[in-house]
């Protein structure tokens, strides 16, 4: 096995560095976590920084938390959501500084669509049709009952094909 | 269209929409990140550089003092122009606090960045209460600033149109 870089330091941060497992971690989700980000925001800057603040948050809870993915996942939806609310306030202003996008027609009505929805509403889509959570899983994540969870699905997608309509 | 087409191209829009992000898990960026926010808050935004030539412009004016609210978000044809987000919004004019006021209530952060004039790097926090929003420009990296004038001269045509309530709303063409 080729050898691994020495990790960052993060003394005076994290105690004496990262902790154990923590980086190992890191590298085996990072790259998955920052696709969940990118599908609810739709920028890749704005994905790695949340990804980002996702797993520091993580690392200063390692010891606490049981199910580091999860915690993980909640600490991004939050945060896109967070950057979804401002973002809309900002609608009018943001709209000529993203990218050019050159998606195919079939997905570039949908992605134009999505950042439209309610924040809460474009999350539990995404846990749904792109990480195939269950309804348990997705109320978890947005602290709400299973059925709410089912809700939020369901509302999103008649949103859509009204949108669309 | 039915249940399963919309779900099956929502899936399509999604993974594409994942796998365009680039992710580069490295620990230097992660650590710089973890310094940056400390881990209590987002990222503190870097203070903005003001344009020599916007603050020279002004300067050379009759206007005293200038200085800039930068705000986080970016119109491109200028905040106060019609059909953009602060026309009519009686913003230019207002005072440096009411200004904030109401631009935060519209969702923008608003932070002042004060500037005495071209080459004098001095910056206070607060500009002086009874400052009056004047213009806007681009800053350098693409954000909005606002510009205040404090004690400009009184002979200013500006300071007359301001004086009599005028802006730009007021010779806009009537919506249909």
């Amino acid at each position: 096995m080729a050898p691994q870089p020495e990790p960052a330091s993060t003394k005076g941060l994290l105690g004496d560095g990262w902790p154990d497992g923590f980086v190992d971690f890191y590298r085996r989700h990072f790259e998955a976590a920052t696709r969940v980000a990118g599908a609810l925001v739709g920028r890749s800057d704005i994905a790695q920084e949340i990804t980002q603040d996702a797993f520091v948050a993580l690392a200063r809870r390692w010891h606490d938390v049981d199910r580091p993915y999860g915690y993980l996942r909640r600490c991004i939806v939050n945060a896109a959501h967070n950057h979804q609310t401002r973002r809309r306030r900002h609608r009018v202003l943001i709209a000529s500084q993203r990218p050019e996008t050159v998606d195919p027609p079939e997905v570039a009505e949908i992605d134009r669509l999505l950042d439209g929805l309610k924040p809460r509403r474009q999350a539990a889509l995404v846990l749904r049709f792109l990480e195939d959570l269950d309804y348990d899983e997705i109320a978890e994540i947005l602290d709400c009952r299973p059925a709410t969870a089912r809700s939020l699905v369901h509302r999103g997608l008649s949103d859509l094909r009204r949108r669309m309509s | 269209m039915t249940d399963d087409e919309l779900t099956a191209r929502l899936r399509r829009t999604l993974a594409h929409r994942a796998e365009s992000v680039e992710a580069d898990p490295d620990l230097d960026d992660l650590a710089a990140r973890a310094v940056e926010t400390d881990g209590t808050r987002p990222a503190r935004t870097r203070p903005r550089r003001i344009p020599a030539l916007a603050a020279a412009v002004l300067a050379a004016g009759s206007i005293a003092w200038v200085g800039y609210a930068v705000l986080d978000a970016t119109p491109q044809e200028g905040a106060f122009n019609p059909g953009q987000p602060l026309y009519c919004s009686g913003i230019q004019t207002m005072t440096p606090a009411s200004a904030a006021e109401a631009l935060r209530d519209r969702g923008y952060e608003v932070q002042w960045q004060y500037h005495p004039g071209p080459g004098e790097p001095a910056i206070r926090e607060q500009p002086a209460a009874d400052a009056v929003i004047v213009d806007v420009t681009i800053v350098d990296d693409g954000a909005t600033a606002l510009v205040l004038a404090e004690d400009f001269n009184a002979g200013d045509p500006l300071h007359e149109r301001l004086a009599r309530g005028e802006t730009q709303c007021d010779s806009a063409p009537d919506d249909d």
